[in-house]
């Protein structure tokens, strides 16, 4: 499956705009090579419906509401890999940023994907 | 407890970073030095061990790289470290940051190290990711940029910048942290240190040595595939309002922004 899964950070009922960002370039990658966007979201109470639908704006066409403990990689990863491993995205895109350095690298790893950071572009094949 | 260092041979910031088209790896040529961002890791083991919340009982810097990544560890020796371990084979060359993590994890089974401590970035390819990769491997916690560090009820409490101010995180031992460059100032190595360094035990092992695949590491064994290179696009050149009439550069501004929808 050709489809591309994001994680959006949130603080304080806003989302990132680093994570939307990679939203939007996921979703502009997925259609490329036949596939979607979905979003993963962690945390608790303050992940609203209307917080979570709103990130479908940015080109989500599905998103996954987990609960966990926010700020740290291991419990996102952890999401990630259960949502991957049901789903099967071939691609997991994440903003930049100093979260977002730590949970692509581990994600990669844990994954057993190749990790880049920093980049400019994604091309996805 | 035994801390293992992290460190990497960089080239100097004041060399112009350039990929070289024929390999697509960085230029490495020029001069080198110890990367500036795991000269903090290494204060910080000093710290630890010097604040005497816990018995430190050998501080190791290790390095995966060339023949002449030696330097590097021969500085990490003189700011503190006890002695070095390099991981060098030519099997190594080109490998991603995966295949990095990976290899420099295996170096470090070796080492059974309670505490890795790295700086945030290398002043090379700048990725802040190889800790990550490494504690992964290791099945060890992993925190980034921390920026305080204390030895508290058998593990260590650790300040992080993170996107939205600072957390504090407990994290249990053994763990693989890395520092950001504001956790401390780190010392001047004495010409003395300087001088013995060169004196302290330092071991070369190969990928066979600590059991990596060869088949992992390398530019084959590299997830990661360099494509092209091209050099960014030139920015246009600016336009200067020199300011002769008050009344006539606002005028100008004004519709240099209103041109732009800015205002």
């Amino acid at each position: 499956m050709a489809d591309v899964l994001t994680y959006v950070l949130h603080y304080e009922g806003k989302l990132n705009k680093n994570s939307l960002g990679a939203v939007s370039e996921g979703a502009a990658r997925a259609s490329e090579v036949g596939g979607e966007c979905h979003a993963l979201v962690l945390g608790g109470d303050d992940l609203s419906d209307e917080l979570c639908q709103s990130i479908g704006a940015y080109g989500a066409t599905k998103v996954f509401r987990a609960k966990g403990a926010e700020g740290l990689a291991q419990p996102i990863i952890d999401a990630m890999a259960k949502v991957i491993g049901e789903h099967g995205h071939s691609y997991a895109l994440f903003g930049g940023g100093l979260l977002g350095f730590e949970i692509g690298a581990l994600g990669a790893e844990h994954l057993g994907g190749a990790v880049g950071a920093d980049r400019l572009a994604q091309l996805v094949r | 407890m035994k801390i293992c260092v992290l460190v990497k041979e960089v080239p100097d910031a004041a060399v112009e970073k350039r990929i070289d088209p024929s390999t697509g790896r960085l230029d490495r040529s020029g001069e080198k030095n110890l990367n500036p961002y795991d000269t903090h890791a290494i204060e910080a083991a000093m710290q630890i061990r010097e604040g005497g919340a816990v018995e430190v009982d050998e501080i190791v810097a290790v390095t995966m790289g060339p023949e002449s990544a030696v330097r590097a560890l021969h500085k990490a020796v003189s700011l503190g470290a006890d002695r070095s371990l390099h991981l060098s084979d030519a099997a190594l060359a080109g490998s991603d940051v995966a295949a990095t993590g990976y290899a420099l994890s295996k170096a470090l089974e070796k080492e059974q190290p309670d505490l890795v401590l790295l700086g945030q970035q290398s002043d090379d390819g700048e990725c802040y990711t190889i800790g990550a990769v490494v504690a992964d491997h290791l099945k060890m916690p992993s925190l980034t940029q921390v920026i305080q560090l204390d030895v508290q009820d058998g593990g260590l409490r650790c300040e992080r910048q993170a996107e939205y101010g600072y957390d504090t995180v407990q994290v249990s031992l053994p763990a693989v942290i890395s520092v950001g460059d504001a956790i401390n100032e780190p010392r001047y190595p004495s010409l003395k240190a300087i001088m013995g360094a060169r004196k302290k035990p330092l071991e070369t092992v190969a990928t066979g040595d600590v059991g990596i695949d060869a088949s992992e590491v390398g530019e084959e064994g590299s997830r990661v595939q360099c494509g092209e290179f091209h050099d960014p696009e030139a920015k246009a050149a600016g336009q200067i309002i020199e300011d002769e009439d008050t009344d006539e550069t606002v005028e100008k501004i004004v519709a240099w922004l209103d041109e732009r929808k800015l205002i």
